[in-house]
């Protein structure tokens, strides 16, 4: 059987793509802003608190560290609700990722405040741009039923999202740093 | 007709010349010394004779093979010019035999205890005998030179090329290398250069050739 | 029909937790295979190569897993593979790894010395030959606390597996959940299973990073 790919169906549904792209800033934009938050927060009780809250950060910091997000998401999103608390997905989710995102930032602006070189190389990954697929993906496949197309062109966009912001950030960074 | 024949050779990094139309022929058993101001191109010009650096122009042909030329097999050359560096360059991971034993293993074939037979006669000619089993870590700088110049002479090279040996050592530690050097020479082994001029008055049977031109 | 949540299910979670191990070890081996080749490449002499695989490392680690999770469990029907969440589990993980892994381990190839490349080549020995006996086993010290923390990724990152139906412990945990009406304390023990096997791994990785910075 042949399989003609076939984008224009994605293409069509455009409006849904763009509602995705919306979501997975915004998501970003919360994890980010309320993660480093908690960080900043949580390493200074690591560095500077006394040893009761110092216990309390580091074992939040393990915990998320050595946890899958989606157990985490899963947790708060379909775990809560046994305690009374019934979240909508979008709020789960930012909560889920500024809990999770915490516990890196909280580990890199440790490092900061103690000058270590520690090898970072996982933590910018959790900070990884989530959220589209789970809302553009459900509505255009009802309408298309082409997931391999879909999720190529669901993936482009990521990738052109993490290039916008690399360069966003590179220029950032050149800008306070580099200038003077 | 010369071991080692450089003719009229040129070298640049970049804009920056470092060798401009230098020549220099050395026989099977000579001793050449090349003197010169730090920074005049005296490490450049070894590290172009084993093809570490390419060159601009000019020729550099060792034992009849054109080093310059790109069908030449640099792996063939290089068994048959050893370097040792100013800075020793052990291999910090493994023992002195090791150290010694590795390239000719892998690259001559040579078997296991041929090749520790080679190492340990080798260490004696520098003195070293009892640290076949040390680690590079575990020696002195004059020791782990050395033992460097041991890695080079037992591959058997044709040419050998001292890129500063004594250079990076404490002044009383330089006099163990020296002896190494000059009994190297007795041996009939071709040297490289060295940029303290006492070394080759002192001992070696040195022809000394100022390369005047080597400063651009 | 309605269970209650007990220790036999507690006892599924953690047999469910050896396909989450299975597919580690799996993905891990697909992740490091390719990863030396793409480390090596990103180090080749040849500019070519490097910038394919520099842009092939630039595009995966653009993209989320999952969404290479979905394109290849959805894309490799088309190519007339028959859909086994298995097989398309093992091929994103190793292709997102591979990225990750080739650039770890490169980073690790090129804080080895340049001298030691030049000590190796003018050994005469060639390009593989200086890789595999002086290059890749003095940088596997300084590669392996890293190599560790991406292991603990791997495993934590296994758990989107569940999204296209591969029985894991995510998904397991999933099923449970369904079946007990009981998601707070089964995704609680979830989470416990992962962090047992995480959490030992990322102390080993701090102590060996720790030994290393001493070392140093």
């Amino acid at each position: 059987m042949r399989y003609g790919l076939q984008f224009r169906d994605v293409f069509a549904a455009w409006e849904s793509l763009l509602g995705g792209v919306y979501i997975t800033l915004l998501l970003s934009a919360f994890a980010m802003l309320g993660g480093l938050t908690i960080g900043i927060i949580c390493a200074a009780a690591r560095v500077y608190g006394p040893r009761w809250l110092k216990g309390i950060a580091a074992g939040y910091v393990e915990i998320i560290r050595n946890t899958p997000l989606l157990v985490q998401l899963f947790l708060i999103f379909f775990g809560l609700p046994s305690f009374g608390i019934r979240l909508d997905g979008l709020t789960a989710a930012i909560l889920a990722l500024v809990i999770n995102l915490g516990a890196y930032a909280a580990e890199i602006v440790r490092a900061g405040f103690e000058a270590v070189p520690k090898a970072q190389i996982e933590a910018g990954h959790s900070l990884g741009l989530s959220g589209l697929q789970f809302h553009a993906a459900s509505i255009i496949q009802s309408r298309t039923f082409r997931d391999f197309e879909v999720y190529t062109v669901i993936g482009v966009l990521y990738l052109g999202l993490a290039f916008a912001f690399r360069g966003l950030f590179a220029g950032v960074y050149f800008w306070v740093f580099a200038r003077r | 007709m010369s071991l080692v024949d450089i003719q009229a050779i040129s070298k640049s990094y970049g804009s920056l010349p470092v060798l401009k139309d230098v020549s220099l022929g050395v026989a099977k058993g000579e001793v050449v010394a090349v003197i010169g101001r730090s920074g005049s191109g005296k490490s450049t010009l070894l590290r172009c004779i084993n093809g570490l650096e390419p060159i601009q122009a000019g020729t550099i042909t060792v034992d009849g093979v054109r080093v310059n030329d790109p069908k030449t097999d640099l792996r063939k050359l290089r068994q048959e010019v050893g370097i040792v560096f100013q800075s020793f360059n052990l291999f910090p991971h493994l023992s002195v035999c090791e150290n010694i034993t590795l390239a000719p293993r892998v690259v001559r074939k040579q078997s296991p205890d041929a090749a520790r037979e080679v190492a340990r006669e080798v260490l004696h000619r520098v003195g070293l005998e009892e640290k076949l089993d040390a680690y590079p870590s575990q020696l002195s700088g004059g020791q782990q030179q050395r033992v460097a110049i041991a890695r080079s002479l037992a591959m058997r090279p044709k040419v050998m090329l001292f890129d500063e040996v004594t250079s990076a050592l404490d002044p009383e530690l330089t006099g163990e290398v020296l002896k190494v050097l000059e009994a190297g020479a007795g041996s009939g082994r071709p040297g490289g250069h060295d940029h303290d001029p006492r070394h080759p008055r002192d001992g070696l049977r040195a022809s000394v050739r100022l390369a005047r031109r080597l400063h651009a | 029909m309605i269970r209650t949540f007990s220790s036999i299910d507690v006892m599924y979670l953690v047999a469910a937790a050896r396909w989450t191990l299975a597919l580690t070890a799996t993905a891990f081996c697909g992740s490091a295979l390719l990863g030396l080749v793409l480390a090596i490449a990103r180090i080749s002499p040849i500019a070519p190569l490097r910038w394919l695989v520099a842009a092939y490392i630039y595009v995966v680690q653009g993209t989320p897993l999952l969404v290479w999770l979905f394109v290849i469990f959805f894309g490799l029907p088309l190519l007339g593979v028959s859909v086994n969440p298995w097989l398309a589990a093992a091929i994103a993980f190793s292709v997102y790894g591979s990225a990750f892994l080739g650039e770890i381990w490169r980073g690790a190839l090129i804080s080895i010395a340049r001298t030691q490349w030049e000590a190796a080549a003018s050994l005469g020995m060639s390009m593989s030959q200086q890789l595999r006996y002086i290059i890749i086993p003095q940088s596997v010290r300084i590669a392996i606390p890293p190599t560790v923390g991406f292991l603990v990724q791997l495993i934590k990152n296994t758990s989107l597996a569940a999204t296209i139906g591969l029985v894991e412990l995510t998904r397991e945990g999933q099923l449970t959940a369904a079946g007990t009406y009981m998601p707070f304390a089964v995704f609680t023990t979830v989470a416990c299973i992962y962090f047992v096997m995480c959490f030992p791994l990322t102390q080993w990785s701090r102590s060996l990073e720790r030994k290393l910075d001493v070392a140093r």
